[in-house]
């Protein structure tokens, strides 16, 4: 079984407020990773996890369609965390 | 009932564990133990012989099965069984409005030499065999024959919105919103194999680190946007393979969600169902693969919002291994579970399930003769 890590993030607005029912998934990365997306809680808060090591582009819409993405490297079995600032 | 018919390793990994029969905190639920008996009230299973399974439609009449415990891949030949599937014509929905001229044009440009040459050879540059996707020789069913063509040359472009998604067999194709234990939603992607069977991604409906088994999985089946023509029906009776559960096997991503009733829409019509078979390398990599399933990147101009509508896109497979499809057909999160599909004629067979993205090539579960015997257990839970 390969070494996985986890992206733990938050989806914000220009004025640093959670987005929630934000859409979040990888737009590209180094590893074969699980074709899922996931939504940011009331929180903003999301987890993408069983991503093999190596480099990751995470995007996020809000329901708007406004989009931020971030690059994150994820080092299993750390956790990396991301903030995704969405300008509507 | 025979046992000793899956290939080696492949005992275990088969073992089928549902949601409710599940216990997280002990980890157990996952033994499944040789002894037991399949259900088949449940679809709880075992070990199951491959010939105690019913040969599915498309599927020659090849035995699956040597003896001294071989599994042979069947080769299904796509020749139409019956014509239960062909009598819904299936196009897209702003095509289907001009369609009588497209096929009048169409069966005098199919006629033509030199326009045949050219779409040849304009398709062949984007990966597509046109024989893949013609009729037997001989067959006279032009309509039939342009809806194949369709259908791969569109697919073959870019990922095209499927709106209305009410047709064949675009209303077997799910939108998936997920409610892990641990409170995170996700989305994702299913298909019908019977009235009240799912077809997803083993990581949809047991996702090891947000809990395990979801609280509930609702399924829109043919949904576009705020549209679901089947209504949405919550499914909380979810199963998985063991060895994906007990080891997060990428061979062995695949799991069901029973329904507890058919989603139907306004006529009282019940969603699409596909077929599926094992396929053997040489049939897979034969013809177009299709794929629709709701990305969710798309659409770029909401509304609808990103993840709510569905696409569609078609290439051949970029590898086949014993137990992946590895394709470049663009998918993005929230397709995982999307069905794999082949097309000729009218017959839509299933040769895998979408789940995973990666820049080397975005890649599906394969339907080897093990993982099809279980898929016949849970569809037989769901009929």
């Amino acid at each position: 079984m390969s070494t996985t890590g986890r992206v733990h993030g938050v989806v914000l607005d220009s004025r640093r407020k959670p987005i929630c029912d934000a859409t979040v998934l990888i737009e590209e990365g180094e590893g074969d990773h699980p074709d899922i997306a996931t939504l940011s809680n009331e929180r903003g808060e999301f987890t993408l996890a069983e991503l093999p090591t190596g480099a990751y582009r995470i995007v996020a819409f809000s329901p708007t369609g406004a989009k931020a993405s971030a690059d994150v490297l994820v080092a299993a079995p750390d956790k990396s965390e991301v903030t995704l600032m969405i300008v509507e | 009932m025979a046992r000793k018919i899956l290939q080696d390793g492949e005992s275990d990994a088969l073992d089928s564990v549902w949601s409710d029969e599940h216990d997280e905190a002990s980890g157990g639920g996952i033994d499944g133990g040789e002894g037991a008996g399949a259900d088949s009230a449940t679809g709880a299973s075992d070990l199951v012989g491959v010939e105690s399974v019913p040969e599915y439609v498309a599927l020659s009449s090849r035995a699956t099965v040597e003896s001294g415990g071989t599994t042979l891949f069947d080769e299904y030949e796509g020749e139409p069984v019956d014509a239960d599937f062909a009598d819904e014509p299936e196009f897209f929905s702003k095509i289907a409005r001009a369609l009588p001229r497209i096929i009048r044009t169409a069966k005098k440009l199919a006629g033509n030499p030199v326009i045949r040459s050219a779409v040849k050879g304009l398709l062949a540059a984007k990966g597509i065999n046109l024989e893949s996707v013609e009729g037997e020789e001989g067959d006279t069913d032009s309509d039939e024959r342009l809806g194949s063509l369709l259908e791969v040359v569109i697919g073959a472009d870019d990922r095209v919105r499927i709106d209305p998604a009410t047709g064949t067999p675009w209303s077997g194709v799910c939108s998936l919103n997920i409610l892990a234990r641990n409170g995170q939603r996700f989305i994702g992607t299913g298909w019908m194999i019977a009235p009240r069977c799912v077809i997803t991604a083993g990581h949809c409906v047991h996702i090891r680190t947000a809990g395990g088994f979801p609280t509930h999985v609702d399924v829109m089946p043919g949904r576009s946007g705020a549209s679901m023509p089947f209504g949405s029906v919550r499914g909380t009776r979810l199963a998985a393979l063991g060895r994906w559960i007990s080891h997060g096997d990428r061979n062995f991503d695949c799991g069901c969600i029973i329904l507890p009733r058919v989603p139907r829409n306004a006529a009282g019509a019940a969603p699409f169902q596909f077929r599926y078979a094992a396929a053997s390398e040489a049939v897979i990599r034969s013809r177009a693969l299709n794929i629709a399933g709701y990305p969710g990147d798309l659409p770029r101009t909401p509304p609808p919002p990103r993840g709510s509508a569905m696409y569609f896109h078609a290439r051949l497979a970029k590898a086949v291994s014993a137990t992946a499809i590895t394709y470049d057909i663009d998918t993005a999160g929230g397709q995982s579970g999307s069905p794999v599909w082949h097309l000729q004629i009218s017959v839509r067979t299933a040769l895998g399930i979408h789940t995973n993205g990666s820049p080397l090539g975005n890649s599906a579960t394969r339907i080897t003769p093990a993982i099809k015997a279980q898929l016949d257990l849970w569809k037989a839970a769901g009929a």
